[in-house]
């Protein structure tokens, strides 16, 4: 199973490598998130794909229900490749790095990762690219060294 | 906005790399309730040709599929830089070099030679002469550190643990100054823009200063108050080693009181009620504050980016550290401080602003502050910008997820118009109460409680000038009766006559004296590039001094 | 002394009609919904239904009341007169055009009712109040039209949600997931109370209202929806306020008919 640290799913870069950020007009169901992580699975030249969301906690984490399982619908297991994973978030956003070498490669992947959202995601959604995400560990990535 | 093809700087630094057309962008973008999605045109910019080219890219495990991961939140973006970090790298407990920006400024003092110069002439009989002015710089230099220069069997301090303790000095005098060994001068015609610097030295005059400071080491072991004794005693021991004194005799005094008494701390004294000594930072004038960022002295043709280091500063020094640590005890209020020096979305709103008063006005200081109808205008429109801009994209309004960020921000943006409009910081102020009433009206929420405190009732004491009622901008400070309780405004307060005076083309908004200090290029923390800083402070890349390493088994 | 007519709130688009709207009292709002009162018990969670309401005195009658002209002139509420213990509901408003926003909230509590106390933040807004007072006014709160199933929530903690996009089925996104989307019903329905307690019984509050509704019901001024500034008189009304109290501290000397 794809554990759910806040870490990159695959090691920084060290460099700025291209992004496409796909943000979504809606917050998006599991199933959803699923429908999306699949379509983008097969294309070429994605280096690591990272979600953001808000969290959906395990266990009610304040409050006189303290302690109790929250048991919230879109916090389930999904499949994405025949891989299992954990989802903790309801998805607002993904960040796909890419491991391109030119405009013309990244204009190609660009588009093959704007189809396959238009076919997942009916509610739409917007395309930029640039950098969005960390390329360099910072200090929270030393924790427990 | 209409018509023109304006970036939005929170836009532009998500893709600092590879740009989109700002215009797809600005109609189609992140629109809450326009569905449709704009066809990326990508243009690969140079510098993405050569990182493409140059990377060394760690490969991913070819076995696992395409690494997934899911966060809450993005990295926060250092505005005006390209260093992202996480919200835990910017809580001042964390990052080092937001400890140092306040260790810097708690271990300065400026302290005036032509005191005790007088009394060594007029009292002492004794010649002050450049040559005994720099032997007295040599010998201070040794005993602010913590070196023992009177008395025999004194105890030293590790120059390991103090390497960051010395003293130099400046002045507007050319001549004088070009007779001081330069290794002990702040140069104001090196460091400043020839205008910059001219206006300096006639603020300044003839008068000797010495900008010292005392070990990191000792602000921390001790508290603010300690720094000009500690300053004091070491001057009075290298008067008395420089110009051969007894160390008993009365004149010596002189030093001493002059040193702890005719001297600048950079806090005013506060209140018993806040139970703090002198010299903490609730007693910093947001004037002397803006004095010791250093952007327009580096970058003197970005008055934007001065007043948005000025704001970056004040979030981590007032609103982190005084209000968070200080006053409220506890775990900090990184993320509500660090949305106006983060994802260059304030910066978006006073860049606008600025294009906007140069459109309207001309430029900078062309509206008469007398004219409060337009000044209303003004304040209406950049407001209406600010918040429109959380209206349109979502992206913003998740980032500034709370109201008390919104609130903050577009105060500030609309704070900073005001000011640069007419060049008076207490009309910015103006606006910035504005800001939060037509916020509160336009939206029905605002921030948390606090700011039905502060925000207002605000607009009655922004123009007020008695002692009992009010104070000029520049002169008020965090702990101005309303503003000592509401953390996320400090930062904003900062920028304001920061603004005002950049945009008068000022050299300094409240001291001259502070401004010079503070671009010694000696100290640990560089004022001219504060998100820079933190950014490198959470990245591990920033040594700050005082560290005890020494002086531990390792 | 001219009766003063209490005009409420200026402005001539929709928000400012929705504000005037909720703040007169005369007016009575619409009621989209009936949840019964024993659900609205189960939805606040300081008591089950049927139970006796928790004292904290006797019975103001049966006290010995200090000789006091200010409690004279006032007459209690009833949670006061039998000495209940003051309880709390919660509502998180979108930003999304929800019908009403915190603002709104307190300026209609504090005009509509009496004996309560409100605490407004950007995120949620609270109204603490006598238990068995609170309960009626959390009843029509509930049914009337400054609530809708998905925009608003009812929550007594965790929040957050107030400034997200909605979900895919248009709801204002709770972490802690205490109402759900009924897809066959097409209705909202809660299944934990305000503070997410699993409640034994599911509580149906009703459909949506579509976006073209909320936009003409709301008291949000939106860039996208009604701008503020395309109403002149409310836009003169706050400029106004910030006016006369910046010359009230400057030089209230120089007032002159403003």
């Amino acid at each position: 199973m794809i554990s759910m640290s806040g870490k990159p799913a695959a090691d920084y870069a060290g460099i700025p490598l291209p992004e496409v950020e796909i943000f979504s007009n809606n917050m998006l169901g599991a199933d959803t998130t699923e429908k999306v992580l699949n379509a983008l699975e097969p294309i070429e030249h994605i280096r690591q794909i990272n979600m953001t969301g808000e969290s959906l906690s395990k266990n009610i984490n304040n409050g006189p229900a303290k302690g109790i399982p929250n048991n919230h619908s879109e916090r389930k297991v999904i499949k994405v490749g025949g891989r299992d994973v954990e989802l903790c978030y309801l998805v607002g956003a993904f960040y796909i790095e890419l491991d391109v070498e030119d405009e013309e490669m990244l204009n190609a992947v660009v588009a093959q990762i704007t189809e396959a959202c238009e076919a997942t995601m009916p509610m739409g959604f917007s395309v930029n690219i640039g950098r969005f995400s960390k390329f360099r560990k910072s200090l929270r990535d030393y924790r427990g060294e | 906005m209409a018509g023109k093809a304006k970036e939005k700087l929170f836009m532009e630094a998500c893709k600092k790399k590879f740009k989109e057309d700002p215009t797809d962008m600005e109609t189609k973008y992140y629109c809450y309730g326009g569905w449709k999605q704009s066809k990326s045109k990508v243009e690969f910019q140079k510098s993405a040709d050569a990182i493409a080219k140059k990377r060394g890219v760690p490969m991913m495990n070819e076995d696992i599929g395409v690494p997934l991961g899911q966060r809450l939140m993005m990295p926060y973006q250092l505005s005006h830089t390209d260093i992202y970090v996480e919200a835990d790298d910017l809580h001042c407990i964390n990052n080092p070099a937001i400890q140092q920006a306040w260790d810097d400024i708690r271990r300065t003092i400026l302290v005036g030679l032509d005191s005790p110069h007088a009394t060594i002439e007029k009292r002492l009989g004794k010649e002050v002469t450049p040559e005994t002015i720099n032997t007295y710089l040599e010998s201070v230099n040794h005993t602010m550190p913590g070196g023992a220069i009177v008395q025999e069997h004194m105890a030293e301090c590790n120059p390991a643990l103090v390497a960051d303790s010395y003293v130099k000095v400046f002045s507007g005098d050319d001549e004088l100054i070009d007779e001081i060994d330069p290794r002990f001068v702040i140069d104001i015609n090196k460091l400043f823009p020839k205008e910059q610097a001219k206006q300096l030295k006639q603020a300044i005059g003839k008068t000797l200063t010495q900008a010292v400071r005392v070990p990191t080491m000792v602000g921390r072991l001790m508290d603010g108050a300690t720094v000009s004794r500690h300053a004091a005693m070491q001057i009075s021991m290298a008067f008395i080693s420089a110009y051969k004194l007894a160390a008993g005799e009365a004149a010596i005094a002189d030093f001493a009181y002059a040193a702890k008494h005719q001297s600048i701390n950079m806090g005013t004294m506060m209140p018993a009620r806040r139970a703090r000594g002198p010299n903490e930072p609730g007693g910093i004038p947001f004037g002397f504050f803006a004095d010791m960022v250093q952007s327009d002295r580096v970058y003197p043709d970005d008055p934007g980016r001065a007043v948005l280091e000025t704001v970056g500063l004040g979030a981590a020094v007032f609103d982190q550290i005084y209000l968070g640590g200080y006053m409220s005890g506890g775990v900090g209020f990184t993320q509500y401080a660090s949305a106006t020096y983060t994802d260059n979305i304030l910066e978006d709103y006073v860049y606008h602003a600025i294009d906007t008063i140069k459109d309207k006005y001309g430029g900078f200081c062309k509206l008469d502050p007398k004219n409060y109808d337009e000044l209303l205008k003004l304040g209406d429109d950049i407001n209406s910008y600010a918040l429109e801009m959380y209206e349109r994209y979502p992206a913003v309004m998740e980032t500034h997820f709370g109201g008390s960020q919104r609130a903050t921000v577009a105060a500030a943006a609309t704070g900073v118009a005001g000011a640069m409009a007419t060049g008076i910081a207490d009309c910015g102020l103006n606006c910035w109460y504005l800001s939060m009433l037509q916020h509160k009206e336009r939206t029905g929420r605002l921030g948390f409680y606090g700011f039905d405190l502060q925000d207002q009732c605000g607009s009655a004491n922004s123009f007020a000038y008695r002692s009992d009622e009010g104070l000029p901008m520049e002169v008020r400070g965090p702990n101005y009766p309303n503003y000592a309780m509401n953390v996320g405004h400090l930062s904003g307060y900062s920028g304001i006559p920061k603004a005002a005076h950049v945009a008068r083309g000022d050299a300094f908004t409240a001291n001259p004296f502070i401004r010079v200090a503070f671009a010694d290029p000696s100290l640990v923390f560089d004022f001219a590039n504060v998100t820079k800083e933190i950014g490198r402070g959470g990245l591990r890349e920033f040594v700050p001094a005082g560290e005890r390493t020494a002086v531990i088994k390792g | 002394m001219v009766a003063y007519k209490r005009q409420f709130y200026p402005g001539t688009t929709s928000p400012a009609k929705n504000r005037r709207r909720y703040m007169d009292p005369k007016i009575n709002l619409k009621k989209l919904r009936d949840v019964s009162m024993d659900d609205v018990v189960r939805l606040m969670g300081h008591r089950n239904p049927g139970e006796a309401y928790k004292s904290i005195h006797p019975p103001i009658e049966e006290g010995k009341e200090p000789d006091c002209p200010i409690r004279k002139l006032v007459t209690p509420i009833d949670g006061a007169k039998h000495g209940d213990r003051v309880r709390y509901i919660q509502f998180t408003d979108s930003v999304y055009f929800a019908p009403i926003s915190p603002y709104q909230r307190a300026w209609m509590y504090l005009s509509r009712y009496r004996g309560l106390d409100t605490g407004t933040l950007s995120g949620r807004q609270i109204i603490e109040m006598r238990e068995r007072d609170l309960e009626k006014l959390a009843k029509e709160l509930i049914d009337d039209e400054t609530f809708d199933p998905a925009l608003t929530g009812i929550r007594g903690a965790t929040v957050h949600g107030h400034a997200c996009r909605l979900d895919e089925h248009g709801l204002m996104f709770d972490a802690w997931q205490r109402y759900v989307w009924d897809a066959d019903k097409k209705e909202v329905v809660y299944v934990k109370d305000q503070v997410a307690i699993p409640l034994d019984r599911k509580i149906y509050v009703g459909k949506p209202a579509s976006m073209s509704d909320l936009k003409k019901r709301t008291t949000i001024f939106r860039a996208d929806g009604v701008d503020m500034r395309d109403d002149k008189e409310v836009t003169m009304y706050g400029l106004r306020i910030h006016k006369l109290r910046t010359l009230g501290g400057f030089q209230p000397f120089k007032f002159k008919g403003e």
